[in-house]
């Protein structure tokens, strides 16, 4: 862990409760944790542990009940939901199990759909230019034109991860991202995660399976709503390095 | 998202949807066009009767009896009180008055060769072809001389022609039975057509009010009197003065009621002209309703919609979407749909219309209004009827709508 580096991610005494039939249930109790720009911090725990919801309020999608949570030295907790949204487009990047993206679309579509939302900001030669160069990054730019239910899981989520990348975000938070996906094309993705992050992306992931978290350069486990281990993972993996020790036999299977 | 990406995105969205957008189209689509055609029907029969009431003779005035109440009982229609003497103290001192005459008339059964034909010969003053706009279209009309000489001369109409004689020969000259009485036929009037009421305008023979009033009917009494003011502006003075005339001829005192009717065109037109007018609203009120049926087709395809793409509102709400644009995208959904309807409904109103009058040959008038009308319409339901599951998109968590299965 680089403990130099700036301050992106600080949540103080977070809380988030939920009021189901009649009961309390609290899924977040008093979570503080500080992550610097340039970490790829995993987030671990059984279902249930609190990892997905502490995840979505740190991504603004959803707001603590109690608690701080300061983004780049800025609360976020008085913002209201158009502040929010524009926190998002602005600075964030999402990628999420089940990849979320629009059906009977082209690929070009889906990684473009961000900066729509910039207003006039982006012209349609500026919007090409960028989206064949985030696809370039994911290495699907001869799949530009394909519709999303013609891709592989694997090729999806590379257009999930394109798609988040496009605004050039300060974090990327990726939910289970490898969860609908074989070994091997984890790892692809895994990969790509690791390239993004070594080129100066913040990560947020979350991840129940120890051989994903193994790529991560900094280990948070959840249980029951509380941390109950933060640790930096001195031996951190290389994804690339991995799949290359995957024995063949996975080969004719790899694209799911 | 700026205007331009959100038209494209609502049409990328409905092009997806291709069929299902087409048949929520189809609800306005069928309003709109129906409100169009209702519209110019209503508008084309109104203008039609107008057309054919004017065919009776523009600023004409219709005095009819109308026998006084005596001692609480009225002697009923049919009566008679009008009489020549009244038609020249109209003619002496109504200066709004251009022309009068008085029409006398009989049912009689009339026959020429084989052919014979049951019709009515009124007897005229030659002032009557000016006031109802008559000429002959074969031969000539009766004048003044006929008048004085009592002439068993007639004119016939073209319904009367078309009966007697059928081998299409030229009428003029030939002489006619009605009755018993020899008439020769010296022309034949111009088409009238059916008036507004419904009656046969050609079926008539005309003759001199003298000839039919001395030799066929004779009595003092004339069964309706026809007059025109001088112009358009003076039908109401030329009313009151024929009023005036009448009562000083008929010596009534200033406490008798009239007994007789004045009856205007205008009065006439008048009555038509709301009766079709309550028709073109009752037509385009019942075109209305279809309208409406089609803008709730819209809210609930809006609403399957937004229930069906609960997860991408959920994705572009994560990627920095806010409220505001899945609102305006929705929104502007809504009123592609009903606007490209409505287009498409116009055009189709525009079509059935000119169907119908070359198939059933009814006059149909599309007004510039009932275009604008029906296609602000339309982009009021479509904001209507899309405001609601637009706001209620907007409105959606977007955690929520990510997890919605």
């Amino acid at each position: 862990m680089n403990t130099t580096a700036k301050v992106i991610i600080e949540v103080k005494d977070l809380w988030k409760t939920f009021q189901t039939g009649g009961t309390t249930f609290s899924a977040l109790r008093g979570i503080n944790l500080s992550v610097h720009a340039g970490e790829l911090l995993a987030i671990m725990g059984a279902s249930g542990s609190g990892k997905s919801t502490f995840m979505n309020i740190l991504g603004c999608l959803d707001r603590p009940t109690t608690g701080q949570y300061l983004f780049n030295g800025v609360d976020t907790t008085p913002k209201n939901n158009t502040e929010l949204a524009l926190v998002r487009r602005d600075h964030f990047g999402f990628v999420f199990q089940s990849y979320n993206l629009l059906p009977r679309t082209t690929a070009f579509e889906n990684v473009e759909l961000p900066l729509l939302y910039f207003g006039f900001k982006y012209g349609i030669s500026a919007r090409k230019e960028m989206v064949m160069a985030a696809l370039k990054q994911v290495g699907l730019e001869e799949k530009a034109l394909n519709k999303t239910n013609e891709l592989s899981g694997g090729q999806q989520q590379r257009v999930a991860i394109a798609r988040a990348i496009i605004n050039n975000p300060k974090i990327i938070f990726a939910d289970e991202p490898t969860g609908n996906l074989d070994t091997r094309t984890s790892f692809d993705i895994m990969a790509i995660v690791q390239g993004l992050n070594q080129k100066g992306a913040t990560v947020v992931l979350v991840t129940h399976e120890n051989d994903i978290a193994d790529f991560a350069s900094r280990k948070v486990i959840f249980s029951d709503g509380k941390v109950i281990s933060d640790s930096p993972n001195v031996h951190c993996k290389n994804a690339e390095e991995e799949r290359a020790k995957l024995p063949e036999l996975l080969e004719p299977t790899a694209a799911k | 998202m700026n205007i331009i990406n959100l038209f494209i995105t609502a049409f990328r969205a409905l092009f997806k949807n291709g069929l299902r957008t087409f048949l929520t189209m189809l609800g306005i689509i069928i309003g709109v066009a129906a409100v169009i055609v209702m519209q110019a029907i209503g508008k084309g029969s109104e203008e039609d009767i107008t057309a054919r009431i004017n065919s009776l003779g523009s600023n004409m005035i219709i005095v009819a009896p109308n026998p006084k109440t005596v001692n609480g009982v009225r002697v009923g229609q049919g009566g008679q009180t009008l009489q020549f003497k009244d038609v020249q103290m109209v003619k002496r001192y109504s200066s709004a008055t251009k022309y009068i005459s008085p029409m006398v008339g009989v049912s009689k059964q009339v026959k020429y060769g084989a052919n014979n034909w049951s019709t009515r010969i009124s007897g005229v003053l030659p002032e009557y072809f000016s006031i109802r706009e008559i000429y002959a279209v074969e031969g000539v009309l009766f004048n003044d001389d006929d008048l004085k000489r009592i002439s068993k001369v007639c004119l016939i109409g073209k319904t009367v022609r078309t009966n007697l004689f059928p081998d299409g020969a030229s009428p003029v000259g030939k002489t006619i039975r009605v009755g018993s009485i020899p008439f020769k036929v010296i022309g034949v009037l111009n088409e009238k057509g059916q008036s507004g009421i419904g009656t046969d305008q050609d079926d008539v023979i005309l003759a001199p009010y003298t000839s039919v009033q001395d030799r066929m009917v004779q009595s003092i009494y004339v069964n309706v009197i026809f007059a025109s003011a001088q112009d358009a502006e003076s039908v109401k003075k030329a009313v009151s003065e024929i009023k005036y005339c009448i009562r000083t001829s008929h010596h009534l005192a200033s406490t008798d009621q009239d007994d007789f009717l004045v009856n205007t065109l205008a009065d006439i037109l008048a009555t038509i002209q709301s009766v079709t007018k309550i028709l073109t609203i009752l037509l385009a009120s019942v075109a209305g309703i279809s309208l409406l049926v089609g803008g709730i087709g819209i809210m609930n395809i809006m609403f399957v919609s937004v229930t069906e793409r609960t997860r991408e509102i959920g994705t572009r709400l994560a990627i920095g979407a806010t409220s505001f644009d899945v609102m305006s995208q929705l929104l502007i959904e809504a009123l592609v749909i009903s606007l490209v309807a409505g287009v498409m409904g116009i055009i189709v109103g525009l079509i059935v219309t000119s169907l119908i009058t070359a198939l059933a040959g009814f006059r149909t008038t599309v007004t510039i209004s009932s275009i604008l009308i029906s296609f602000g319409v339309c982009s009021v339901i479509g904001i209507f009827f899309g405001w609601y599951p637009a706001r209620k998109a907007a409105n959606l968590s977007p955690i929520e709508a990510l997890r919605y299965e």
